[in-house]
């Protein structure tokens, strides 16, 4: 499911960065990286960038990887986009910063843009999974509201189970008005989360089920961090605009989490 | 009877402050005067800010798709003719106050304004009649439907008791049946049975002010209490009898007797003045809403504005509890547009039209027949209503009629009161045991008349208006609830008829 990978570079990373993430990324199916730089328009030398870019496509390949590279000029999440679009990419790799608390609280301000405008799914790379150290993913949560941008998510979520053990699914909803619709509400959430564990009990060898009540962001960052999952699997909602106004979901949850974020659109 | 928690919690808390008062009413009176001097220095602009977001609510609401929703099941109607509803919403909501203040409050403004205001001219009496409008118009109405129609909706919509703690289920889930939901309970009977008893304190002096007036009867704490003590008697045997016979036919009684009194003296009175004065003020009113709304008047001087429009702002909220649940009681079955429609624009209309008779009146009397009256009113409040009557044919059926409409009006709020704090206080059962109302009833007259004879009314007005600053914030998340609640509306209904045809 997840091909053709697109990975921005900005040419600050190393040789060994680019590898140790592109064998990572390799690991979930990959079978093409393509190595994304956009330069400023009217900024830096072309030549000399497009030189360098094809040098780590080639030491890649080397390595058993294919890989290829583009460049482009532009705005950068713009471009990005534009390119995973262009080449029909599956999935577009963002590793986040750790370098400055405050920016990897933060986050880029392209990481927040390439999510905001992308309609392929956009794998988030945080301090979870730690690569250097394991190179793998154990366990992952998938959060989910019971509606259509969740249920998107489930081909991504099976195709997982290939590469992960154990899955959370946790569903974070708002509680009703009174007390015989909130008794209703719980039923309805266990009876749908039960659901949701036969669906996939054969793709993962533990399937676990939370149920909570309260922010979704809130409580997806809290429960990622109890059980320290890898990976948070979200469907990305447009949210309207008093919530957007807020931040969104996902948005809340990239820049809150630890563990590494997959989000699809 | 005692097993219940919020019922004894407040009980003891109740017997605890009428103690202080008796024991030491200095102590108590410093400490009140602190708090609520503190309050409204520093909380004066989050009142106001409260206030108009309150009647911003409300209007939205009514104008919302939510106003269709009904304060019951679908197929309910409304339990009352609208006489009867708006009766007892008038009866609940002003009564008292009305008679109390009608003659004194445009009086007192036009003797006393603002600094910058000259008093004693046209000006002040221009000012006076439009802010007696505003402090008793459309706002104090948005603070009562705010309470009304959360404590309706989640009784009557959502088959929870009619508490206030039942209407913050969307944010506290199950813990409203624990500390937390007591706590706002208590808060709302402690509100509730101060007010109360400072109102019928007053009411029973204005009594004796009248009986004085009329028949020569010694304006003194003895008779004051004699006062209380009939009175209590009387709304014990009304309270008894029950909602529907007892304050309803009172409410109907003192509202028509209250009509024949205004109509006669629009009549016999200044009659184009008064028009003219109403005309006049609704025009002021209406234009200057929103500045009125929010004019805290730092640079011009704030005591006027801390004296009246804080203290008042406070009042309503403090009283909101208790006509909250009343008036959530009397509106089962209307939907929220006819509900806040209705409890916002009628009774404000008879406030106003109220005030221009009486106050118009009384204005006519200083300003164009050079009466005095003013000064007479500014040296006891009480006697205003009986002075203007002396100026009219047939003052002593006149000064009769309205003291039988104090009395009416007084058994009526103490009834009503005695009714909520049985319902506060029986886990919002909607028919509270008689022996739990009449301990109420005595409990909130004794209060009254033990504040009265140890000289701590005024303290104990003072916490009731200090026990609103809680409040306001209970007001402002119910406000939250009720939105939320009503949003979700769409989305549960779905979920129920899923359910329903799952299973």
């Amino acid at each position: 499911m997840l091909k053709i990978i697109v990975q921005p570079v900005d040419l600050s990373e190393s040789l060994t960065d680019v590898k140790i993430r592109s064998s990572f990324i390799e690991r979930f199916g990959g079978r093409e990286i393509v190595l994304v730089h956009v330069m400023n328009p009217g900024l830096g030398d072309k030549d000399m960038v497009q030189s360098r870019l094809a040098h780590l496509a080639d030491e890649l390949n080397q390595v058993g990887i294919q890989a290829k590279s583009v460049v482009t000029q532009g705005h950068v999440a713009s471009e990005i986009t534009r390119t995973a679009m262009e080449l029909a990419a599956d999935v577009i790799y963002l590793p986040a910063s750790r370098k400055n608390v405050l920016v990897s609280s933060l986050l880029g301000s392209t990481t927040e843009d390439v999510i905001r405008l992308s309609d392929i799914p956009v794998f988030i790379h945080k301090q979870r999974p730690v690569l250097v150290r394991t190179e793998k993913v154990h366990n992952i949560v998938f959060a989910t509201d019971f509606r259509k941008a969740a249920s998107r998510v489930w081909l991504y979520v099976r195709m997982l189970g290939r590469f992960v053990s154990k899955l959370t699914i946790l569903h974070v909803g708002e509680r009703a008005s009174d007390p015989d619709t909130e008794q209703l509400r719980r039923e309805n959430v266990e009876m749908l989360l039960n659901e949701l564990r036969a669906k996939f009990t054969d793709d993962f060898q533990e399937v676990a089920l939370i149920s909570r009540i309260g922010s979704p962001a809130k409580h997806i960052i809290d429960v990622v961090e109890q059980i320290q999952a890898d990976l948070v699997v979200l469907g990305r909602l447009n949210e309207p605009f008093p919530s957007k106004l807020l931040g969104s979901t996902c948005s809340r949850v990239t820049s809150g989490v630890s563990s590494s974020v997959l989000l699809i659109p | 009877m005692f097993q219940d928690k919020v019922f004894l919690t407040s009980l003891v808390i109740v017997v605890v402050f009428v103690l202080a008062g008796v024991i030491d009413p200095a102590f108590l009176d410093r400490t009140s005067a602190a708090l609520h001097g503190a309050i409204i220095a520093h909380f004066g602009w989050a009142y106001m800010l409260s206030g108009f977001f309150f009647l911003v609510f409300c209007l939205v609401l009514a104008l919302s798709r939510y106003g269709e929703i009904k304060l019951g099941r679908d197929h309910e109607k409304p339990e009352y003719t609208y006489f009867g509803w708006f009766s007892m919403l008038f009866a609940a909501g002003m009564g008292i106050g009305l008679i109390f203040w009608g003659v004194a409050e445009p009086l007192s403004h036009y003797m006393d304004p603002p600094e910058f205001i000259q008093p004693e001219t046209g000006q002040a009496a221009t000012f006076a009649m439009r802010y007696s409008f505003f402090h008793w118009g459309l706002h104090p109405w948005a603070i009562y439907i705010v309470m009304s129609l959360g404590i309706a909706y989640f009784s009557f919509r959502r088959g929870m008791p009619p508490l206030i703690s039942s209407c913050f289920y969307p944010m506290l889930g199950d813990r409203i049946y624990g500390p937390i939901g007591h706590f706002i309970d208590i808060m709302a009977v402690f509100a509730t049975i101060f007010g109360i008893a400072t109102s019928l304190g007053l009411g029973a002096i204005q009594i004796n002010s009248g009986l004085e007036h009329l028949y020569g009867l010694p304006s003194s704490t003895g008779y004051t209490l004699l006062i209380i003590l009939v009175t209590t008697l009387l709304f014990m045997v009304s309270a008894a009898v029950g909602l529907d016979k007892g304050i309803q036919t009172l409410s109907k009684t003192n509202i028509l007797l209250a009509f024949v009194l205004l109509l006669f003296m629009l009549i016999a009175g200044p009659t184009s003045y008064i028009l003219n004065v109403f005309t006049d003020t609704i025009g002021g009113y209406v234009g200057n809403v929103l500045e009125m709304s929010l004019a805290v008047n730092p640079f011009l001087g704030q005591e006027w504005y801390k004296n009246w429009t804080l203290f008042y702002w406070a009042w309503w909220i403090a009283w909101s509890p208790f006509v909250g649940i009343f008036v959530a009681r009397i509106s089962r079955g209307r939907t929220i547009r006819e509900f806040v429609s209705g409890a916002l624009l009628v009774p404000t209309l008879l406030t106003f039209v109220w005030f221009s008779v009486f106050g118009g009146a009384s204005l006519f009397l200083e300003l164009e027949q050079g009466t005095n009256i003013g000064m007479a009113v500014q040296n006891d409040v009480s006697t205003g209503l009986f002075l203007v009557f002396d100026h009219f044919p047939g003052a002593l059926i006149l000064s009769n009629a309205a003291l039988v409409l104090l009395i009416v009006f007084f058994v009526t709020s103490a009834d009503s009161a005695t009714f909520v704090l049985g319902i506060m206080t029986s886990k919002g059962s909607p028919n509270p045991s008689l022996a739990k109302k009449i301990t109420w009833g005595i409990t909130q007259s004794s209060v009254a008349a033990i504040l009265l004879v140890s000289g701590g009314l005024t303290a104990l007005q003072r916490m009731a208006i200090t026990a609103a600053l809680p409040f306001n914030f209970v007001l402002l998340f119910m406000c939250y609830n009720i939105w939320k609640a009503l949003a979700s509306e769409a989305r549960e209904s779905r979920l129920r008829q899923y359910v329903e045809t799952s299973t």
